[in-house]
């Protein structure tokens, strides 16, 4: 080596420091420009920003930072010598490089810098080999390399709609600003939309409860459409509105979730027994005269907001209307009874419920020919609050037993009646054959209502016949085509004991029993014109008030409501097309005498559909208002 | 650069490489008498070009006394040996002033030097005389020269001291004080020989007991002088000298890149001094090398010999038995060469 070749090295040292300078610089502006820009794009995603726009800012930004750190880097001060003794050790010169240097730098005439370029042999010295990224820098692209492809996903995921992560469904539920990002996402996303209308995955095919929330979902655009009220199409929308907003599809997982959680059986009990054990204690305290009765008429009527069964929380709000003490006691002691029969009935209607397209076709199909009979149905009765959990669909296999189209019952028996029913019962039965029966003791409180047969409906309509006897103070029912009477309007005569008549009489040739019991049932029922829809509460009901002769003339009933109009199509099948997944309708499970089906208004149903939405009170009534317009007709 | 250093470079070179011929063959000739202790006779010989003195610590029996005779007789230069025992006065090294009788009958002081008026100085068992003793010597060391009633006497140079002293028996023993250990340039640890050195010391006393019976001068004056100064011009690169720093810097236990044997077992690190040593003891080692500049590998080379003394291990470290050496092994290991 010589002098020139020596200065060579070290230029061509000095160009590889500047260049690694370079990309060191450049790594870091990057690295914190991605960094920033990859916070920011999870802010986004998770909800708490909005996303700069335009969006490729970002990458000017990023492109900025890569410049402006290279430029920076750029302009560092080059080690040579320090690179030199890199150059050294890589090439095992014993630090030859590195002393020419510091001689050149001190006194370029010492004998020692000759000596150490004639023992410098190698020529080819690559700066290449000994200066490297060090591992810091490899480290820093890596970070760099990784935060780049995050912020990439992420805006990849922002574009295609995939939904932000539970973090922000939290946040969302905390009461915070609904996700922007989310909210987009989901207006793009046909998965998020699909959700939203029920289709969804939180809505698992295999999973009965959500499946039923999945038909029990309420198409907002096809609800906003079908009224002509601009003034409820405005309010509808805006539920709608506020539904989307809050429902992304992660916030409809959630939402499935919680709905899920409200509605499972162990929560039920669990709120059954802590509503009774308010009850007992309020109970306490009032007999004990540590409580005045307004303070207990409040207390009664807070429980009767939180009790989810309508026939309780009718008699709390009655109990707490109470004049005097007396009757306030009294009252709650209904309650308590009502509580007690709620639960045994809820064990024993623990089985199946049907609530299956099918087992109404078969239901018409058997009982075409009492299709002038009761006009309730029972596939609507399971999903009542109260009951035991109505999450199974089709268990019909005894529809065509029980043959009950109008066997629909109450989602919650009728205070007196229902005890009526069950002492008279053939006992409880979760399924089978009897359980029309059954059905027909508890008005039908559940599906399971079109399941019943036999003997306990026998039973039910011979308790009926002198139930039925006496008009109950319900209103007339089924007075003409479309009539609504939404249960919670209902009192107890609203449950006709024709009711049970015709339940007993379809479930003929079922049990011995029903066949023994069924010309009394009928016979009572046309006496007292039962055959109405909704008798499910033997005795109590108004029988004597229903019309149900004919299927034309749909009559409120405890728990449904019919609609017949000769708009709608003319066959099942048809209308069954047109029917929009999630919308609480049912097609009649009975034919008109046209032969037309009807489609059937579970208010019920509407109700626990709302509540499953955790929907203020003021909501649920406009949409509870909807509903039962177009029921109407309107 | 506009110089053309080829013609001064020659000269340089030539006597850079009589200088490393020479110290080839004289250590050859230390080994020809000692069997093995190779490092103990390279680290003698790196002492002698850098004017240090030497510490050699050892069992009996290992050729301590015979290294340093034989360096003398190699070298050609005057050998002086000092038995120092518990009742070994100063004036006993250093000399003192008599009353003389010249030819006229006048009495007069004259100054009797001592011992220590050599080239190469044998203190043998340096850890029996006591530290009044001890410390003259050292003083003497330090100094380069003697001082005896009030009048100084210069040492002539080459001067170098070459003690030895016996790690057991340290009964009736006056172990040296840290500061005056310091003053030694390199402290050498002889160990046993292993079995292949042991036969071949058998081998080479099977006629004569006096192995170094044969050895003849191989070294001038002069040329340990000039030694010296191609030395001293020996360049060391600044990345050296900071990696010297940083190995120095690590042997505090106060340092904060000090190894965790350091803060757990040194009370006292290197000096300065010791800083000095590994630079020259780096640049000795490349001269014998025969190369042109400082490496990396010279100071790797003479690191411990430089600081072994130098690091005072706390209670827990002499507790515990960690040898400076095993302390030293981990500072060179945790300091990172760049």
């Amino acid at each position: 080596m010589n002098d020139r070749r020596f200065l060579t090295v070290e230029q061509s040292v000095r160009r590889r420091r500047r260049r690694l300078n370079t990309l060191a610089g450049a790594q870091l502006g990057g690295l914190v420009t991605m960094t920033l820009t990859l916070a920011h794009l999870i802010a986004v995603y998770l909800g708490t920003m909005v996303l700069v726009q335009p969006w490729w800012t970002l990458i000017v930004v990023n492109a900025i930072g890569l410049l402006a750190g290279a430029q920076i880097g750029r302009r560092r001060s080059v080690d040579v010598q320090r690179d030199l003794y890199r150059l050294d050790r890589a090439y095992a010169l014993g630090e030859k490089l590195t002393t020419i240097h510091e001689i050149r730098q001190k006194d370029d005439r010492n004998p020692y810098l000759r000596l150490l370029y004639d023992r410098i042999q190698r020529e080819d010295l690559n700066p290449t080999r000994a200066l490297r990224p060090s591992r810091r820098e490899r480290q820093g692209w890596t970070a760099f390399g990784v935060a780049t492809t995050a912020s990439v996903a992420l805006l990849f995921m922002w574009f295609v709609g995939i939904p932000p992560l539970s973090v922000s469904s939290l946040l969302a539920s905390d009461g915070g600003d609904p996700p922007l990002m989310a909210s987009s996402a989901n207006e793009t996303d046909p998965a998020s939309t699909e959700s939203r209308d029920g289709g969804g995955a939180p809505n698992n095919p295999t999973e009965p409860r959500d499946q039923q929330d999945s038909r029990s979902r309420i198409d907002c655009d096809e609800a906003s459409g079908a009224t002509s009220d601009s003034a409820l199409r405005a309010n509808i929308n805006e539920n709608c509105n506020n539904r989307r907003s809050s429902s992304n599809p992660e916030d409809g997982g959630t939402e499935t979730r919680s709905s899920s959680s409200e509605g499972s059986p162990e929560e039920a009990r669990m709120s059954v027994q802590q509503l009774r054990r308010q009850l007992e204690n309020l109970q306490r305290r009032t007999a004990s005269g540590d409580l005045s009765s307004d303070a207990a008429q409040r207390e009664l009527e807070q429980l009767a907001q939180e009790a989810r069964s309508p026939s309780l929380r009718e008699l709390l709000q009655r109990a707490a209307q109470s004049s005097s003490l007396d009757q306030l006691q009294q009252g709650l002691q209904d309650a308590l009874n009502e509580m007690q029969r709620q639960a045994e009935q809820a064990q024993e209607g623990s089985g199946p419920r049907g609530l299956d397209p099918d087992a109404d076709l078969q239901r018409q199909a058997s009982g075409q020919n009492e299709s002038s009979q009761g006009d309730t149905d029972g596939t609507d009765q399971g999903r009542t609050e109260g009951q035991t959990e109505p999450t199974d669909e089709g268990s019909g296999e005894t529809d065509e037993q029980s043959d009950d189209p109008n066997a629909e019952g109450q989602p919650e028996s009728q205070p007196g009646a229902g005890q009526q029913r069950s002492q008279s019962g053939a006992g409880p039965n979760d399924s089978g054959e009897n359980d029309s029966s059954q059905s027909a003791q508890q008005g039908g409180s559940s599906e399971s209502g079109d399941q019943n047969s036999g003997q306990e409906s026998q039973e039910a309509g011979e308790s009926g016949q002198g139930d039925g006897d006496e008009p109950s103070s319900g209103e007339p029912q089924g007075s003409r085509p479309g009539d609504v009477q939404p249960q919670s309007q209902t009192d107890e005569g609203d449950d006709s004991s024709g009711d049970n008549q015709q339940s007993s009489s379809q479930s003929d040739g079922e049990s011995d029993d029903s066949n023994t019991a069924r010309p009394d049932a009928q016979a009572q029922g046309q006496q007292d014109g039962s055959g109405t829809p909704g008798g499910s509460s033997p005795g109590s009901g108004p029988g004597g008030n229903n019309d149900g002769q004919s299927g034309e003339a749909e009559g409120p009933s405890a728990n449904g409501l019919r609609i017949q109009s000769p708009d709608l199509p003319q066959d099942v099948e048809t209308m069954r097309a047109l029917m929009t997944e999630g919308v609480p309708f049912d097609i009649g499970g009975g034919e008109t005498a046209d032969g037309s089906p009807r489609l059937e208004l579970d208010p019920d149903r509407v109700e626990t559909l709302l509540r499953s939405r955790d929907l203020p009170p003021e909501v649920r009534d406009l949409v509870r208002a909807y509903f039962l317009s177009l029921a109407e007709g309107e | 650069m506009a110089t053309n250093p080829s013609s001064r470079a020659q000269p340089l070179e030539e006597r850079l490489h009589s200088g490393t011929e020479t110290f080839g063959r004289l250590r050859e000739g230390l080994e020809s008498v000692i069997v093995g202790h190779r490092e103990a006779i390279r680290g003698t010989l790196i002492a002698l070009v850098c004017s240090g003195h030497v510490l050699l610590e050892g069992v009996p029996g290992l050729g301590k006394t015979m290294l340093v005779k034989s360096l003398g007789k190699i070298l050609g230069l005057n050998f002086s040996r000092i038995q120092f025992t518990p009742d070994l006065m100063p004036a006993d090294i250093l000399g003192t002033n008599i009353i003389s009788e010249d030819e006229h009958g006048h009495r007069h002081f004259e100054f009797s030097a001592g011992p220590i008026f050599a080239h190469i100085v044998l203190a043998d068992e340096i850890n029996r005389a006591t530290p009044k003793t001890q410390s003259a010597l050292l003083e003497a060391m330090q100094e380069r020269g003697v001082t005896v009633g009030g009048q100084t006497y210069e040492l002539d140079e080459p001067f170098i001291v070459l003690a030895t002293q016996n790690p057991i028996e340290m009964e009736g023993t006056y172990p040296l004080p840290e500061a005056q250990v310091d003053r030694f340039f390199f402290k050498l640890v002889l160990n046993y020989p292993d079995l292949n050195d042991l036969n071949e010391i058998l081998e080479r006393h099977l006629t004569s007991r006096e192995g170094a019976g044969s050895l003849e001068q191989m070294v001038t004056q002069e040329a340990l002088l000039d030694a010296r100064r191609l030395v001293a011009d020996m360049p060391v690169a600044e990345p050296l000298r900071r990696y010297i720093t940083r190995l120095v810097n690590a042997t505090h236990p106060d340092a904060e890149d000090a190894p965790q044997t350091v803060q757990d077992y040194v009370a006292y690190g290197a000096s300065p001094r010791a800083a000095i040593a590994l630079l020259w003891g780096a640049k000795a080692n490349a001269f014998l090398e025969g190369e042109a500049n400082t490496r990396l590998t010279d100071i790797h080379e003479v690191f411990q010999p430089a600081l072994r003394h130098r690091i005072i291990r706390n209670f827990r470290g002499e507790a515990e038995g960690i040898s400076v050496d095993n302390i030293l092994r981990d500072v060179r290991d945790a300091v990172p060469e760049e």
